[in-house]
């Protein structure tokens, strides 16, 4: 027997406080609530037994501990996809490029004018967020304007987005740097974060498919978060 | 189900054989297939089904899709590529444990 809209809504609400309102966490939930609740739901066994009956089931504590797998689940998964796009980068024309990068930094660090062209390579790591302005990067950033609901996985990309940014900030700042010609001592940190570049460069290109991938998938699984 | 404790462990290769032979599955559809399948003896609890299938997905075993059914979501779980690999190594592992238990609960018929 079907449940009609006010029960489905009843299921739906109990399950979207329980799953401390994340919707990708929610829909799964009340599916599995429903199609408990329908499957005994008859003339003589009323709704409200079978929602009581299911809730102690999927009590507060079930549904915390499905929240910290999932969560787990998608941390790990993300792991394992940026590891594998690091992975795709060992090939030989994207080592060869690499190493000429490299070189082209020693080279420029051991050229008395490096603080004047050098400062173009730090650039370049700066031009690399252009990408989430076009294509799919920009379907993907469109994501976090149009999302209605909250999404435990969104969340979790998100702060691994936030973190794995950081880099290109601190390269930002030593850009920054550059224009003001600080001390001795910061020379150092800019030495160094050269020759770290084209590390962070591979790093973020690597990260930048993952989070693209990660966030189309959400929006292709989940577009009832989503404005229509 | 009458003890739980002796069905813990093969969870697993429960669910990876029902996805095996069924394709895609949605989690309460795989709790009432098992429960059909063994005539209500095992009762897999939501609490068991759902950490699982995450650690599953976790660990490149299984794939999920979410698919509208009426003006309902739906999430399925399906196997990956490793996933049916797992599944024929765990069916195997299976297959030996049951001949070990069987030597232990039937000696003679197992020496037989």
């Amino acid at each position: 027997m079907q449940l009609s809209n006010e029960q489905y809504q009843i299921v739906s609400q109990y399950c979207n406080k329980s799953g401390k309102y994340f919707y990708d966490v929610e829909i799964e939930l009340t599916d599995h609530m429903v199609n408990y609740i329908e499957e005994r739901m008859n003339n003589t066994t009323e709704f409200n037994t079978l929602f009581e009956e299911i809730k102690t089931e999927l009590n507060k504590e079930v549904i915390q501990q499905i929240i910290q797998e999932k969560s787990s689940a998608i941390k790990s998964n993300i792991k394992h996809q940026l590891k594998n796009e690091l992975l795709q980068y060992l090939s030989l024309p994207k080592i060869s490029i690499t190493f000429l990068l490299v070189a082209g930094v020693i080279w420029l660090d051991q050229n008395k004018n490096i603080d004047k062209v050098a400062g173009a390579f730090i650039h370049i790591i700066n031009m690399l967020n252009l990408t989430y302005a076009f294509g799919k990067g920009k379907a993907a950033n469109a994501n976090i304007k149009e999302r209605t609901k909250h999404l435990l996985s969104m969340k979790i990309v998100r702060a691994y987005h936030l973190i794995l940014i950081l880099p290109t900030v601190f390269y930002l700042f030593i850009s920054l740097g550059i224009v003001f010609e600080l001390t001795l001592d910061y020379h150092l940190i800019y030495q160094f974060s050269l020759y770290m570049l084209p590390v962070v460069i591979l790093f973020n290109l690597a990260w930048q498919q993952v989070y693209i991938k990660a966030q189309l998938k959400i929006r292709n699984n989940y577009p009832g978060a989503f404005v229509a | 189900m009458k003890n739980s404790a002796l069905y813990k462990g093969c969870l697993e290769p429960i669910l990876l054989r029902l996805l095996k032979d069924h394709g895609r599955m949605y989690g309460y559809q795989m709790t009432q297939m098992v429960k059909d399948i063994t005539k209500g003896e095992l009762n897999i609890t939501e609490g068991a089904l759902y950490p699982l299938l995450h650690k599953l997905e976790e660990q490149g075993i299984v794939e999920t899709e979410t698919e509208m059914n009426g003006n309902r979501m739906r999430k399925y779980y399906s196997l990956t590529k490793a996933g049916k690999k797992q599944t024929s190594i765990a069916m195997e592992e299976m297959k030996a444990f049951m001949q070990s238990l069987e030597y232990i609960v039937n000696p003679k018929t197992a020496l037989g």
